[in-house]
């Protein structure tokens, strides 16, 4: 496989999304990249840092994404080109600085792409970040395909040189982690300093002058975007009946329209730009529609902007019936796809489509009924697994039914089956110790309750540390546990300040979260997760501790240990050992410590280890009551 | 049938669990903490061993007394015996690391030293903070730093279990009445039997959380250096607690209060279903009361006597009666308890004892 | 280059979270790509890796780059990792056409091992899955993987399996470039004969 930085313009290759965009910042000559990993986005700034060192591009996984959108604001300022990617939530933590970077004039071009994923695949929530663009006043692309993806991002670098204002592009799960055929452009090299000319001072300040000299721009900007290639229009000429749409909305519709036979009648206005609109061409083709339904991802925000400017120019197109989420044609949560638009369509036109043969329907009913769905769970030979245990006997013995907090990472698992349904919340990033400095301060309101809030180590460094203070500086009774496995894993194993290299792999001072805490004044014990005596005594002991007090679980995530190693220490179970499900057991390893590297053979009426998915951690081992499992040392013996 | 489900809601949950701990090693559904029996999680099965062998659920004590000393029950006072006496350890420096005579431990190390046991259950009096300890005793050395009393109840009888478990050979266990009885149970529906050769029982009242004993004594002698805790017979009304600086009296009537719960149930002052049961002699210190009732007890006796281990006395009227009238208003105290409880005279709850033994002991 | 049956010809390869699928989908629409068609993957990452089911939509045509999604009841092809998953996708994008590929071994979840629901009966599924399609092949691409010299290889074993089924409009020559391609720095060796064995599997 090339590489996304091959020098050949015209090739055609099979690249993801994220990949096309870093491919379009490449071509575009960006000089400074940041991130932090965030399902869809992270692919965006693993790409870059792989060729960034060999292409003079600085790339940087930064502690969060405040920071990132900071630190790449400060490039854009001395005009270099600057890029910071991130998912949906990143936005709301940059938020801040966003609103205020954008009433600065950058000069060297200022990208910021955020990946939305709608439905929540891979996050707490769904949400819609171009209400963003809107709220600050930021011009807003859309890439509609992969190959748009790449385009756009490439020509945002010359918007925003031209506008002097940061631009965003927003991308969806359907188009970051989709793949598909792109065709390679020129990859522009211009050398470019970084300078601070001394007449400049980077600031929002005053908002009086600042705020009018944006809305200023914004109308410059919608005026570029009458002409901008990434809008067009298919269809009948003049059709009554017009879609509008952007992003993932054109290829799901024109495959709808295709699948319905609609092509002939139905027009489709499709806008890459979407903040400002480029009212011109939309109420152009506004006049001459009669039917409007509006296809977009998550919230109505096309809906609501070409609903407002109709209402503005009532007399000039007209009245028209609009569709879409406002009307629950499309539904208004949740992701879109063929099957959406379908529905819409023939709802609107009180047809009828089967997608397929309805006796074939009706049999895969009756046959399959619905398969079960797959509780998410720890891999084999998670750390996780282990220190939820722990938590868990510990809170047991403790018998005050202890509350914890949880925060995002793998571990966020711990609110269902596989962490034994131990984490009592879950929002966003460091809100779990967040939470946690206030429920350690309900005592006086009469919370008996003792107060844990857990964390990963990638988090911590994120979000947790003014957390952690606060309870100190507050003195809220908190036990704060950090899940240390060395990794950024749910997002792709992405380093991290405690991981001890950086995005391109290369040697990094260690901030251990140990010394952070004691350096705050905060008592800190480590332990191995897969101790499990001595972890879960010393979470029963800090129990019976007041104030706030941290424990670090720390064992190396299982992935990452598993790709390390040649061959996998062999597990199994002794038949003659194993009493499966009498009393004394009831089949403790599979059920209950669920392990998916442990199953049960109904045959025989034993534990069996999967060895395809197990890892070889022998945590079970140590907890199995007949030390009835072995896991043989890697030289071949017991 | 029951299992730890059933556990949870008659005995732990309801306050009656005499931390004897019958029920823990045996699967990683239970644990203990210190005193604290905690269920870490129902394991679902509804015939646990748990469940069968604790002290408070259905014991029939009448099938118990045919099983183990293969006669009826008679002796609704103080259980089955073939003797009565007071006895001493020959060795002063046993009697002196004692609480009272030394009988226990001189027989226990002379169970060891005969070969009829290779390892000692026993508990001892304080762990590095202020819990009894279960400990094995392999030796005398090892059996003379488990004398002594406290009057916390330990979990000694999860160390029975481990001993059965992770190890071979013959096993011989001192416990407190309940504990007893769990071992009993235990022997009548498990095969540890042809494995655990010897059970010395202690006498005993009561015994104190530890929470609440703990927090009682924290401001009034240092915990961590207490060595001994003694209750002298009446008319002495008090508990003399040792530590590095000396000793201090407290009112018998404050432990009393916070004595446990489970313990006013208790029916059994003399542990009468071990093989030799061993008590203090009032006014004498330096003696025990030995009871032997089953022919392994007789045996050991007979042996540590012929080889000087011990020496015993006869026990006067006085004190027989004494002891025989303690051991009955114990019973009457446990049913009138029993009964509060259940709120029906029928209802003896754990406790099954034929019709005889009832009126007999009402 | 194969005829195609259908344009587009939409592929679903499906299975468990870290059994490769990712991996498969990568290896096959490069192989189109090599043959010169449009192909589009969709897929997700993340929070589903973690046991959960996973799904990668690959579609082919020689004439648009199609969405990344395959609407209802409309896949040709299955390629499923694991039996269940497989039944899952047929239940969704299933229709009397398909042709289906499936390595019967199964991944228990978690919801299994705790006894919380239960696994079918694996001749039951496999008889499902005749009713449901036009045909179905059966690869035991663990053992075949083991056999290669290591498990974690049962996806390649599939991608060869898929090759050899005439299934897809992708040629064999575009097939082997790809895998040569893809893991010429990555076990080339192991990988080549995962391929192989699952080619020679359908032959």
């Amino acid at each position: 496989m090339q590489s996304v930085d091959v020098d050949e313009p015209g090739k055609k290759v099979l690249l993801m999304g994220n990949e096309a965009m870093a491919r379009g910042a490449i071509e575009a000559g960006v000089n400074f990249c940041t991130a932090y990993p965030g399902t869809p986005s992270s692919e965006i700034l693993e790409t870059l840092a792989k060729v960034g060192e060999s292409n003079g591009i600085y790339t940087e996984w930064s502690t969060n994404e405040k920071v990132a959108l900071e630190a790449a604001g400060a490039a854009a300022f001395t005009g270099l080109r600057a890029m910071t990617s991130m998912k949906h939530q990143g936005v709301n933590v940059c938020s801040d600085f966003l609103a205020t970077v954008n009433l600065t004039d950058t000069r060297g071009g200022f990208v910021l792409v955020a990946c939305d994923d709608p439905g929540g695949h891979s996050s707490t929530q769904e949400e819609d970040t171009r209400n963003f663009a809107r709220s600050f006043d930021i011009p807003l692309l859309e890439p509609a395909t992969i190959q748009e993806a790449k385009d756009m991002v490439k020509w945002a670098f010359t918007l925003s040189e031209e506008l002097k204002l940061i631009c965003m592009m927003r991308s969806v799960t359907r188009i970051s982690h989709a793949r598909g055929n792109v065709e390679l452009g020129e990859i522009v090299r211009v050398e470019r300093r970084a300078s601070t000319p001394m007449v400049d001072i980077f600031t929002s300040m005053p908002p009086a002058t600042r705020h009018p000299a944006l809305h200023r721009k914004l109308e410059k900007a919608g005026k570029l975007f009458e002409k901008s290639e990434f809008n067009w229009y298919v269809g009948p000429k003049d059709a009554e009946f017009l879609i509008i749409t952007s992003g993932t909305g054109w290829v799901y519709s024109q495959e709808a329209l295709k699948l319905l036979g609609l092509q002939d009648e139905v027009g489709t206005l499709k806008l890459g730009t979407t903040w400002p609109l480029p009212e011109k061409l939309v109420s152009g083709h506004l006049k001459h529609a009669k039917d409007v339904i509006i296809i977009e991802e998550i919230d109505p925000f096309l809906e609501q902007n070409v609903k407002i400017l109709t209402a503005e120019m009532a007399f000039e197109i007209g009245p028209i019936k609009f569709y879409g989420k406002r009307s629950k044609h499309i539904k208004d949560t949740g992701e879109i796809n063929v099957d959406s638009v379908i529905k819409a369509l023939t709802k609107i036109k009180n047809t009828d489509y089967k997608p397929r043969d309805e006796e074939y329907a009706s049999k895969v009913k009756k046959l399959v009924g619905s398969v079960p769905a797959r509780t998410l769970g720890f891999c084999a030979g998670c750390p996780h697994r282990a220190s939820f245990w722990a938590i868990k006997t510990a809170i047991k013995w403790d018998g005050r039914d202890a509350y914890d907090c949880g925060d995002i990472g793998c571990y966020t698992l711990g609110i269902g089956p596989a962490g034994f349904m131990q984490l009592k919340t879950i929002h966003c990033m460091g809100s779990g110790i967040g939470l946690a400095t206030g429920f350690g301060n309900l005592e006086r309101f009469g919370f008996d309750r003792p107060v844990i809030a857990v964390a990963g180590d990638s988090t911590f460094y994120h979000a947790c540390i003014p957390a952690l203070i606060n309870a100190r500086y507050n003195s809220a009774n908190v036990l704060f546990i950090i899940l240390d496995n060395s990794a950024t894993a749910m997002t792709g194993f992405q380093p991290h300040p405690g991981t001890g290299t950086d995005s391109r792999g290369h040697e990094t001072p260690v901030m251990s979260p140990e010394r952070i805490c004691e350096g705050i004044g905060v008592k800190t014990v480590t332990c191995d997760p897969f101790d499990f005596e001595e972890t879960t005594r010393t979470i029963y002991d800090k129990l019976q501790e007041d104030g706030t007090r941290a424990v670090v679980l720390r064992r190396t995530c299982a992935i990452i240990e598993d790709r390390k190693r040649e061959r996998r220490p062999k597990v199994y179970v002794d038949q003659s050992k194993c009493i499966g499900d009498e009393c004394g057991c009831v089949r403790f390893c599979s059920r209950v410590f669920n392990c998916p590297g442990i199953v049960w053979d109904a045959e025989n009426e034993k534990a069996k280890i999967d060895e395809v998915i197990c890892t070889g951690c022998g945590a079970c081992a140590k907890l199995c009551p007949q030390d009835a499992i072995i896991v043989e040392s890697m030289e071949g013996e017991n | 049938m029951a299992g730890v489900k059933e556990l949870e809601k008659e005995v732990i949950g309801a306050g009656l669990c005499t931390s004897c701990g019958a029920c823990i090693g045996i699967c990683p559904y239970i644990n203990v903490v210190k005193d604290k029996v905690v269920v870490i999680e129902p394991c679902g099965i509804t015939d646990g061993r748990c469940y069968r062998f604790c002290p408070r659920t259905s014991s029939d004590l009448t099938i118990l007394s045919e099983s183990i000393f293969g006669s009826k029950r008679s002796n609704f006072t103080m259980g089955h015996h073939t003797s009565v006496e007071m006895a001493q350890a020959t060795d002063p420096k046993v009697r002196s690391s004692s609480q009272y005579g030394g009988v226990v431990s001189a027989l226990i190390s002379h169970a060891l030293n005969s070969g009829l046991i290779d390892e000692a259950v026993l508990t001892k009096p304080f762990d590095d903070g202020f819990m009894p300890d279960p400990c094995i005793a392999r030796d005398e050395d090892e059996v003379l730093e488990c004398t002594r009393s406290n009057y916390i109840a330990a979990p000694t009888l999860k160390n029975l279990n481990e001993a059965i478990k992770e190890r071979d050979g013959d096993i011989g266990v001192v416990g407190t009445p309940c504990q007893v009885l769990a071992i009993r149970k235990m022997q009548m529906q498990d095969l540890s039997d042809t494995r655990l050769k010897l059970v010395i029982g202690l006498f005993c009242t009561w015994a104190v959380p530890y929470n609440e004993f703990y927090d009682y004594l924290n401001d009034k002698i240092d915990l961590n250096s207490v060595n001994r805790l003694d209750i002298p017979p009446p008319p002495k009304e008090a508990l003399v607690a040792t530590d590095e600086d000396g000793k201090v009296e407290l009112p018998l009537e404050d432990i009393r209060d916070i004595v446990k719960k489970t313990c006013r149930i208790c029916y059994d002052m003399t542990s009468e279903f071990a093989d030799i049961s061993v008590g203090m002699v009032e006014g004498m210190e330096d003696w025990n009361t030995l009871i032997v009732r089953t022919q392994k007890g007789a045996e050991l006796v007979r042996s540590a006597i012929s080889e000087d281990v011990i020496r015993v006395e006869p026990l006067d009227d006085a004190r027989y009666n004494h002891l025989h009238e303690a051991s009955l208003n114990k019973k009457k105290r446990a049913i009138e308890a029993i009964v509060k409880r259940t709120k029906n005279e029928e209802d003896l709850s754990y406790l099954n004892i034929s019709k005889e033994e009832r009126d007999a002991v009402s | 280059m194969e005829e195609t049956k259908m344009d587009p010809l939409n592929l679903i390869i499906c299975g468990v979270g870290g059994q490769g699928n990712v991996l498969a989908s990568r290896i096959i629409a490069s192989a189109g790509i090599e043959e010169g068609l449009y192909v589009t993957i969709g897929e997700t990452y993340g929070a589903s890796q973690r046991g959960g089911s996973v799904m990668s939509h690959v579609r082919f045509s020689e004439v648009m780059q199609y969405g990344p999604l395959i609407p209802e009841g409309s896949a040709h092809v299955i390629l499923g990792f694991e039996p269940t998953e497989t039944l899952r996708v047929i239940s969704n994008f299933g229709n009397p056409t398909i042709d289906v590929i499936v390595n019967p071994r199964p991944y228990y979840s978690i919801d299994v091992l705790a006894g919380r629901t239960e696994y079918p009966e694996i001749s039951e599924v496999l008889d499902m899955i005749t009713e449901l399609s036009s045909s179905l092949e059966v690869v035991e691409a663990t053992e075949l993987a083991i056999d290669a010299g290591k498990a974690v290889v049962q996806s390649v074993v599939m991608v060869g399996a898929l090759a050899s089924s005439g299934l897809v409009p992708i040629s064999e020559e575009a097939f082997r470039k790809t895998i040569v391609d893809i893991f010429s720095e990555r076990d080339p060796k192991l990988n080549q004969r995962a391929f192989d064995l699952g080619y020679k599997a359908l032959v």
